[in-house]
């Protein structure tokens, strides 16, 4: 018996030294890579030192799960990790998000137009050269935005639409020439979504299929490798704006929030493109070298509403809804002050010199519940036995649906539940996942429902979200981003004439258009979200604050310390 | 052989039945949820525009609504052994989405169930043989106590512990970043080192259970008349314990191996989530978040087959190794 129960505690030892064994081996091969005898990256098990030997290494963390590293073909929507293409790639120009205006990238300098506004032309950077040393020409660009008109599954902001460009020709060896069927004046925004590609690569392949894995771009940063926990990027030397400062980029991969956020805490990455858990960003900038860049964008995040849903349908219930939704609470609950006040008249501040920001601390659209009964008082509602309101026997009673496995959101869903209740309007919460919010949406299918509403970086496409042309009657699916079924002559009027007038017309037709939407409520705004980039100070300097710091332009001037 | 060839023949069938509604049930089950793929990309990356949507349904096929028509390009493609193209990994096909992500699950998950197995049944095999000793107690108790409290929880408690403030692991990912670069051998201490925890968590959480039922088994077996007679005639303890006691005593825990055997590809989403450790659970659970049939229809597919053989594999099994199960 005795030496049974030996047999047993021996298995067990043994087992014990297997594990023990195995980590001393890890241990090991830290130890040996950080005295930096093979020429090999130290391991992850301690915070990672910037340089190994003579090479910059800058990890920068982010959640890039496996469905997203299938292609690295720009041009395709799916299948790849969009920021990918800003570090590899060039634009002709680049939307810096945080100035709201337009880098040149590929272009030489700012477009010029014709007399007519028809005819937008573009002279380019001719230093620019392809990674594998081909120098880039003027029919890599042709064949670039051609092939958008080519394959219309490609063409996802409609370059090539009705009204839009008609042609895109070659004037000498070093202009583009972007010719419209009607005037365009958000063209150059939209050249900001294309990158250029190479033709001798892509003209091979069928451009809406093509997996690109070994990619060829002009950006500052050069495709090296990829694995399950990187991909891995060597600086271009030869970049025609400059060599980047640092030699390698890793974008460490992650598939959650948290625990990137624990890496950027430990040291192991140096930044994100925007990914952070929020509720641990008050923690993480307890440290000093830890900074949080915050910057306005092209997402609001908003509690959409049905306007042809009986009770939304009433202007002053929407109203007294955006009165009843604290955004200050919001953005310092829900977002840990990581996004922007959105603006009530829907433009994002990022178009600074279009939006109406006045709107965003106008007291006329603040939080106020008194405001919000008041209205609903004075528009025939009165409060039932439950403390509802109610008009003609209907009481203000609406479903609210959110995405599903999102816990932020549903924070910040419940928030708004319980503030909807302080001004006696009943909400029924449901959770569905994201694709089936969109069908909702579409469908008009819904009464409330919180989500957040984007555009390409352009002022008009993001005001048209409220044009009539954009929606259809409940039941039908839209035909655009108006999901809120909100129809107003004036409002389609505006946009119209907006969308061929010059800058200054332009301006003055969108404060008219931002004053209505903020009279009529068609959306709840809640918070805009642009950027919220986390980077450490520590390991490396010289980050450009008036670009997004993590951004292709600013980390190729990132130096380490 | 203790089992004729009609028996197999019946088990075959029944197992070839299984699947074949196992495939109808993964068509149809994607197809119940709401919202259709091509217009969620479409409103998502295309500002709603229904041209795209239309283009992309066509890319897609699924630009024929019909579901008998998707049901039988799908049985058709199954017949081809095509899994299909994944719509959120468009255009790579299902088969490579799911072929990259196997491996780490088999890596992890497999070797932690075998290991969690093995090491549960020797401990139960232990305590069942001295219950109520020291050894039985402690292990009783402190391996319910972690089964009780919720996996995720255990695995960011090691996390903190182990990675971030000790440093002895990394805080997750299943290799360095720098991987590419190493040598053979850098590159499997890089793979182990980075499983460690996963599996090692793994092996804790689902330890109590395997323990339990092993332990409570062979203290009935030992209370056997033969087990009497076994020491009666002066055979050696571990020769009782091991060849008379246990080996009884495994039988139940077989088939419990075979089921987890049979779920192992389905992989272990928390623990993917929490180390940030590549697998088919991921790759499954974004697949329903994104509406993308093909590659759940994949997935499921792939966990059906799994099911089904290991169930198999158990049937044929049992008789040979439990010589009073007559099959026939």
């Amino acid at each position: 018996m005795k030496w049974g129960s030996r047999k047993t505690s021996v298995m067990l030892f043994s087992a014990l030294v297997v594990l023990v064994g195995v980590l001393n081996g890890c241990s090991n091969s830290s130890s040996s890579s950080q005295s930096g005898t093979n020429g090999q990256t130290d391991t992850a098990s301690s915070s990672k030192p910037a340089s190994k030997g003579d090479t910059v290494v800058y990890h920068l963390g982010e959640t890039v799960n496996p469905e997203q590293v299938t292609n690295f073909n720009p041009f395709l929507a799916t299948g790849n990790w969009s920021p990918f293409f800003d570090y590899v790639f060039d634009p002709l120009y680049y939307f810096n998000p945080v100035k709201g205006e337009l880098v040149p990238r590929l272009a030489d300098s700012e477009g010029s137009w014709s007399e007519d506004n028809k005819t937008y032309t573009v002279k380019l950077n001719m230093e620019a050269k392809w990674q594998d040393g081909t120098p880039l020409t003027i029919d890599d660009v042709l064949y670039s935005f051609n092939t958008l008109k080519d394959y219309k599954v490609l063409d996802r902001y409609q370059l090539w639409g009705e009204g839009r460009l008609q042609e895109v020709t070659a004037q000498g060896s070093d202009t583009v020439v972007f010719k419209l069927s009607n005037t365009f004046p958000s063209l150059p925004f939209y050249l900001t979504t294309v990158y250029i590609v190479p033709k001798h690569q892509f003209e091979k392949e069928d451009p809406s299929q093509f997996l690109n894995k070994q990619p060829i771009g002009t950006g500052p940063f050069k495709f090296k490798s990829i694995n399950e926990s990187a991909i891995v990027l060597d600086k271009n030397a030869d970049y025609f704006l400059g060599a980047p400062n640092i030699d390698q980029l890793f974008v460490d991969r992650f598939n959650n929030s948290s625990t990137l956020t624990l890496a950027l805490e430990k040291g192991d990455v140096q930044g994100s493109t925007g990914t952070v858990a929020m509720p641990s960003v008050p923690k993480l900038l307890e440290n000093p070298v830890n900074k949080l860049q915050v910057y306005p964008g092209l997402n609001t995040f908003s509690v959409i509403m049905n306007n042809e849903k009986p009770g939304l349908k009433d202007s002053a219930v929407r109203r007294a809804i955006q009165l009843a939704i604290d955004r200050k609470s919001l953005i310092e609950k829900g977002e840990s002050n990581g996004v922007f006040p959105a603006n009530p008249g829907f433009l994002s501040s990022v178009f600074s010199d279009m939006a109406d920001t006045g709107l965003i601390d106008n007291a006329a659209f603040a939080y106020n519940v008194n405001e919000a009964t008041k209205l609903l008082e004075s528009d025939g509602y009165k409060k039932n036995s439950k403390g509802i309101y109610e008009k003609d026997g209907k009481k203000l009673s609406f479903t609210y649906h959110m995405a599903a496995n999102a816990p932020a959101q549903n924070k910040e869903g419940a928030m708004i539940t319980e503030w909807l209740k302080n001004i006696g309007v009943e909400t029924t919460v449901k959770l569905v996942t994201w694709p089936e919010l969109t069908k909702l949406l579409m469908s008009g299918d819904y009464e409330l429902l919180q989500n957040g509403l984007q555009t390409p970086p352009d002022p008009q496409a993001q005001l048209e979200i409220f044009h009539s042309k954009m929606t259809a009657p409940t039941g039908e699916n839209t035909p655009g981003l108006n999901y809120m079924r909100f129809r107003d002559p004036e409002v389609d009027q505006w946009l119209d004439q907006a969308s061929s007038a010059d800058a200054a017309t332009r301006k003055e037709l969108y404060q008219k258009v931002q004053a209505r939407i903020s009279e009529q409520a068609p959306v709840a705004v809640m918070y805009n979200v642009g950027g919220h980039i986390p980077y450490r100070t520590d390991q490396f300097t010289n980050y450009n604050e008036d670009l997004p710091v993590t951004s292709a332009l600013s980390l190729m001037q990132v130096k380490k310390k | 052989m203790r089992y004729n060839s009609v028996y197999l023949v019946k088990r075959i069938g029944i197992a070839l039945v299984t699947l074949y509604v196992a495939v109808t049930l993964n068509f149809l089950l994607p197809r119940l949820m709401k919202g259709d793929p091509a217009s969620a990309l479409a409103s998502e990356k295309a500002l709603g525009s229904q041209e795209v949507a239309n283009a992309l349904k066509a890319q897609f096929g699924l630009d024929n609504p019909s579901l008998w028509y998707q049901y039988a390009k799908y049985i058709k493609q199954l017949l081809h052994g095509n899994l299909g193209v994944s719509y959120a990994n468009f255009p790579s096909p299902v088969a490579d989405v799911m072929l990259k992500a196997l491996p780490w699950t088999l890596g992890t998950v497999l070797t932690a169930t075998l290991l969690s197995y093995l090491i549960g049944w020797l401990i139960g095999i232990r305590g069942a043989w001295k219950p109520g000793s020291l050894f039985d107690n402690s292990t009783l108790f402190s391996s319910f106590f972690l089964s009780s409290v919720p996996f995720f929880w255990i695995a960011i408690i090691f996390i903190m512990i182990f990675s971030f403030y000790l440093g002895w692991f990394p805080l997750g990912q299943a290799v360095d970043p720098a991987y590419d670069s190493f040598a053979w051998f850098d590159k499997a201490k890089s793979v182990l080192y980075h499983a460690f925890l996963p599996v090692f968590t793994l092996i804790i959480a689902t330890l109590a259970g395997h323990i339990l039922v092993l332990r409570n088994n062979l203290m009935r077996v030992l209370s056997e008349d033969y087990m009497l007679l076994a020491k009666a005639k002066g055979l050696r303890a571990s020769r009782r314990k091991y060849m008379y006691g246990a080996r009884n005593a495994l039988l139940p825990s077989f088939t419990g191996l075979m089921t987890s055997l049979g779920h192992v590809i389905g992989g272990a989403i928390t623990t993917e989530i929490v180390f940030s450790y590549p697998g088919v659970g991921m790759v499954t659970f974004n697949a329903i978040l994104n509406h993308d049939f093909p590659l759940i229809q994949g997935s499921f597919l792939c966990i059906a087959i799994s099911v089904i053989v290991c169930n198999l594999i158990a049937d044929l099994v049992y008789p040979l190794i439990d010589p009073r199960v007559a099959l026939n």
